[in-house]
């Protein structure tokens, strides 16, 4: 547990996918998003799914993301059971039990196959940008964006805290286990923990709120909005946004049009 | 929305990310969000507008969105800020009737976000794939279980944490009683008889206290805990009429206005500023840079300025090699430091600091001070709140001394009489209890133990000192089974504790970690000694003699949260002597504490060496270690540099 890696961090950098603006980031992935929804095609999500890698790879971010592949697994398998359980369509290719029950067709199988895949592109591309782009930047692009400096500052301290509550959480944790506490595993054993961990985790993170809240007017920060410093684009980022635009396009060409 | 709510719900949120990431790894829980527990909870405490709702809404719906692997992130942009909004409408319409309103509000929040995020996954899926409705609809019919338990836990969470969470949040409003006097304000800063009563406190915190702050002062305020010296220097600063509940009498003024006068804490803001001893919720910026910088761009000056003054204060605070470091990438020390930092590039003529150098290491400390004295010749006024001030002699131009609410001393800085009666020991033996036997552990970027063989014996106090990083807490965690050894072994009374597990081990080998926060939880501090009783299969045993040996017998049905740091460092201590381990490891017991009630600490624990315990006392303070232990073990970058006494 004390080793636990950050979660949803941003990974320092300095290849291109880094050095691309944050609004160029943010672009490419709302765009990825509805070029997946756009299309229910196994082969050209598998090829979205190659090209988000891929540029990901260009720009020294591919092991993060590669890292998710086993949470997608699980959602993968997840959505077999859960289409297996509702669906039959097609020809039926084997039942799950032998008396003929849950029979698993060819419909239930290919509509997992396209959401797993769907899925990939659309998780693949918002972690690239997470792990690609510096917190400060991706605030900057709210600010751009014209979200309200107050719910700008409340999304920068959510992301301040993440890793702060995480490693806080660790040590509560292992204070109690130094009490002899022994919750158990599985779902039952994090429900247990929500009463000697999560209490003091939460009670004591609430309890900074004041401090805070005061830092922040003694400091000014409620007009930092007003402050916002200028995003650069580089030729870069033009490439990068006619990329996408041209995936974009083309899916709409293939799927509304053909 | 007042700023303090920002940063709580700011809080929430970043709970609820890493609830959701958390839970994602339960199969199928593609819509379980548990974030909506979250921001349900945050918007129960802040009891904001609908309007606002809305927004914390979005924010939850980016949140999710872009950190939390949503499958569908543009449904969590529609789905959580109606679930916001119908957590408020429900809260509003219940929150009188019943103790249960955050269950409520919450267990119809959730399907109502869950529902929506589904049909907005539906209706994509039927419009975009060549799936017929049947199939869409048993979808969606197969997502309800989840949805529901998704709910169950929820509701779990919004009223388990809602009860005790209002209670640390009380919304309260300050009443001035006293009008203003007709003399003009003072042009510097003054207390004028000035007695202020905290929001459901019996006795005033400040109790007619008045006194004058001139230009150039560098004064150190001292006494016990609660003695009222934070809530002088919030009274000095002016906050304390603005951010803090509570009855003011008399009057305090600032630069030739009242601070009732000052709009709020921001117009304060331009004329002082504090530094709190929480460093972590000072820093808000996620790199040193930004936190600093932000300060200084409020401040409207010419761009070539920003730069010089950011360089000149890195210089002068010695954070220069930290721009890029996130806060959570600091060391307790350096948080204090970059804290400092950001209050500084303000450049108030009046600068507060409440016990701001705790963390720092000595020579860090007299840095600090030199700094402080620096301003002082510019005309800046410093007020410095210090439980321990013999260092501050030599700088500081006037002490003020507190006790129960008022000044007992104001005059020239003079040592502390620290005369507390030698602790009468028992002879020590040479009984090997707990051992490390060559030892090494190596984290991802640093060997943090290298090669460590060390013994313990019975009816010792044994000090393990060293600097931050010297690898003390980590040899420390290897001794109760929290970390296992890469090469060595631990034997605990000759055995090796490598296949025993932590809770066997916690049966013989207590830990009590540095922050008493970190594991109190309950809300009486009897029933706190009774999980750990509990814990170790003795739930029938008694904590009333415990809480007695340590000074609390009188506070047994007291919620620990409203016992000062020093009688909940006591608690934390009486745990570990109700479980009755042989070994005790204690990390830095008195951080925080002033004399007396380290002291007081230290007079228990040598009462446990005495009846042939164990103690390891894990501290980076020569002194404390000198006075009371019987050897002492130096630590430096993963090794023992050298055992001193015992012989």
């Amino acid at each position: 547990m004390s080793e636990m890696e950050d979660i949803m961090q941003y990974i320092p950098g300095n290849r291109f996918v880094h050095r691309l603006s944050p609004m160029t980031k943010i672009f490419f992935a709302v765009g990825m998003m509805f070029a997946a929804i756009f299309t229910s095609n196994p082969l050209l999500l598998g090829g979205m799914v190659i090209f988000v890698l891929a540029f990901a790879a260009i720009g020294g971010a591919f092991k993060p993301l590669i890292r998710q592949v086993p949470l997608l697994i699980i959602l993968g398998l997840a959505l077999v059971i859960l289409t297996v359980l509702t669906s039959a369509s097609g020809d039926v290719l084997f039942t799950l039990l032998p008396n003929g029950m849950f029979p698993v067709t060819t419909g239930a199988i290919m509509f997992a196959v396209q959401m797993a895949l769907r899925f990939a592109v659309l998780i693949f591309s918002f972690q690239l940008l997470v792990i690609s782009t510096q917190p400060r930047d991706l605030v900057n692009a709210l600010y751009t964006l014209r979200i309200p400096g107050d719910y700008a500052l409340m999304f920068l301290i959510a992301i301040r805290f993440i890793p702060t509550l995480q490693r806080e959480g660790v040590r509560i944790n292992e204070a109690q286990l130094s009490r002899g506490y022994f919750p158990g595993g599985g779902i039952i054993g994090k429900l247990k923990q929500l009463g000697p961990v999560m209490l003091p985790l939460m009670l004591n993170s609430l309890a900074k709120a004041d401090t805070l809240g005061l830092t922040i007017d003694m400091r000014g920060y409620r007009k930092a909005s007003e402050h916002r410093r200028k995003l650069v684009y580089h030729a870069a980022d033009l490439v990068t946004i006619l990329v996408v635009a041209a995936i974009l396009a083309g899916i709409v060409y293939v799927t509304f049009i053909l | 929305m007042k700023s303090r709510d920002i940063a709580l719900v700011g809080i929430l949120l970043a709970a609820g990310a890493i609830a959701r990431y958390i839970s994602l790894f339960v199969p199928g829980a593609i819509v379980a969000n548990l974030t909506i527990a979250f921001y349900c909870l945050a918007i129960i405490l802040v009891v904001p507008k609908f309007k606002e709702a809305l927004g914390i809404g979005v924010v939850a719906g980016i949140i999710c969105a872009v950190f939390s692997h949503s499958i569908f992130p543009l449904g969590n942009l529609i789905s959580e800020p109606i679930g916001a909004v119908v957590c408020l409408a429900v809260y509003k319409l219940v929150k009188d009737h019943t103790r249960l309103a955050p269950a409520i509000s919450t267990a119809i929040a959730t399907p109502a976000s869950g529902f929506t995020f589904i049909i907005v996954t539906c209706f994509v899926m039927f419009f975009t794939t060549e799936t017929t409705v049947a199939t869409v609809v048993a979808f969606a019919i197969a997502l309800i279980p989840i949805v529901l338990s998704a709910m169950l836990v929820n509701v779990i969470i919004a009223q388990i944490i809602a009860m005790p969470a209002t209670s640390v949040m009380q919304k309260t409003k300050t009443v001035i009683k006293t009008a203003h006097t007709d003399a003009a304000p003072s042009d510097s800063v003054s207390l004028n008889k000035l007695t202020f009563t905290y929001q459901a406190a019996e006795t005033p915190a400040l109790d007619n206290v008045s006194l004058k702050i001139n230009p150039g002062e560098f004064v150190v305020v001292n006494g016990p805990s609660g003695a009222g010296k934070t809530t002088l220097a919030r009274a000095i600063s002016g906050v304390l009429v603005h951010a803090y509940g509570g009855t003011v009498v008399g009057n305090v003024s600032l630069y030739g206005k009242y601070a009732d006068e000052y709009k709020d804490v921001t117009e304060l803001s331009e004329k002082v500023g504090m530094v709190f001893d929480d460093a972590d919720a000072q820093l808000i910026f996620t790199t040193v840079e930004e936190e600093i910088l932000t300060g200084l761009e409020t401040r409207d000056l010419p761009e070539a300025d920003v730069r010089k003054k950011l360089d000149e204060i890195y210089k002068i605070t010695c954070t220069g090699h930290l721009t890029d470091r996130a806060p959570h990438n600091l060391s307790g020390g350096q948080k204090q430091r970059v804290a400092m930092a950001a209050a500084l590039s303000r450049e108030t003529p009046l600068l507060v600091l409440d016990e701001a150098t705790s963390e720092l290491d000595k020579n860090a400390r007299r840095q600090v001070y030199n700094l402080l004295k620096g301003m002082t010749a510019k005309g800046h006024s410093i007020v410095l709140i210090e439980h321990m001030i013999d260092e501050t002699i030599g700088y500081a131009t006037r002490m003020i001394t507190m006790n129960e609410g008022r000044i007992v001393y104001d005059g020239v800085p003079k040592p502390e009489d620290t005369n507390y009666p030698a602790l009468e020991k028992t002879a020590p033996t040479r009984e090997v209890v707990l051992e490390a036997a060559h030892i090494t552990h190596k984290f991802p970027e640093v060997l943090a133990l290298d090669d460590v063989s060390v013994s313990f014996y019975k009816g010792e106090i044994a000090a393990i000192l060293g600097e931050n990083g010297s690898g003390k807490t980590t040899l420390v965690k290897h001794l109760n089974g929290l970390l296992r050894p890469d090469a060595g072994s631990v034997l605990l009374k000759g055995e090796d504790i490598a296949c025993r597990s932590i809770p066997e081990i916690a049966k013989h080998v207590g830990l009590v970690f540095q922050n008493p926060d970190t594991m109190l939880f309950e809300n009486t501090c009897e029933k706190e000694i009774q999980f750990g009783l509990k814990n170790i299969g003795r739930s029938d045993a008694s904590p009333a003699a415990s809480l007695a040996a340590v000074g609390l017998a009188g506070k047994a049905k007291m919620n620990p949260r409203h016992l000062s740091r020093g009688e909940r460092q006591k608690l934390a201590l009486a745990c570990v002597l109700a479980t009755g381990q042989e070994i005790v490891i204690m990390d830095e017991p008195t951080t925080g504490l002033d004399p007396k009630e380290s002291y007081e600490i230290m007079r228990v624990l040598t009462g446990m060496r005495n009846e042939g315990k164990t103690i390891l006392m894990v501290t980076h303070d020569p002194v404390l270690a000198g006075r009371y232990a019987d050897r002492i073990i130096e630590m430096e970058a993963g090794k023992i540099t050298a055992v001193r006494g015992g012989e």
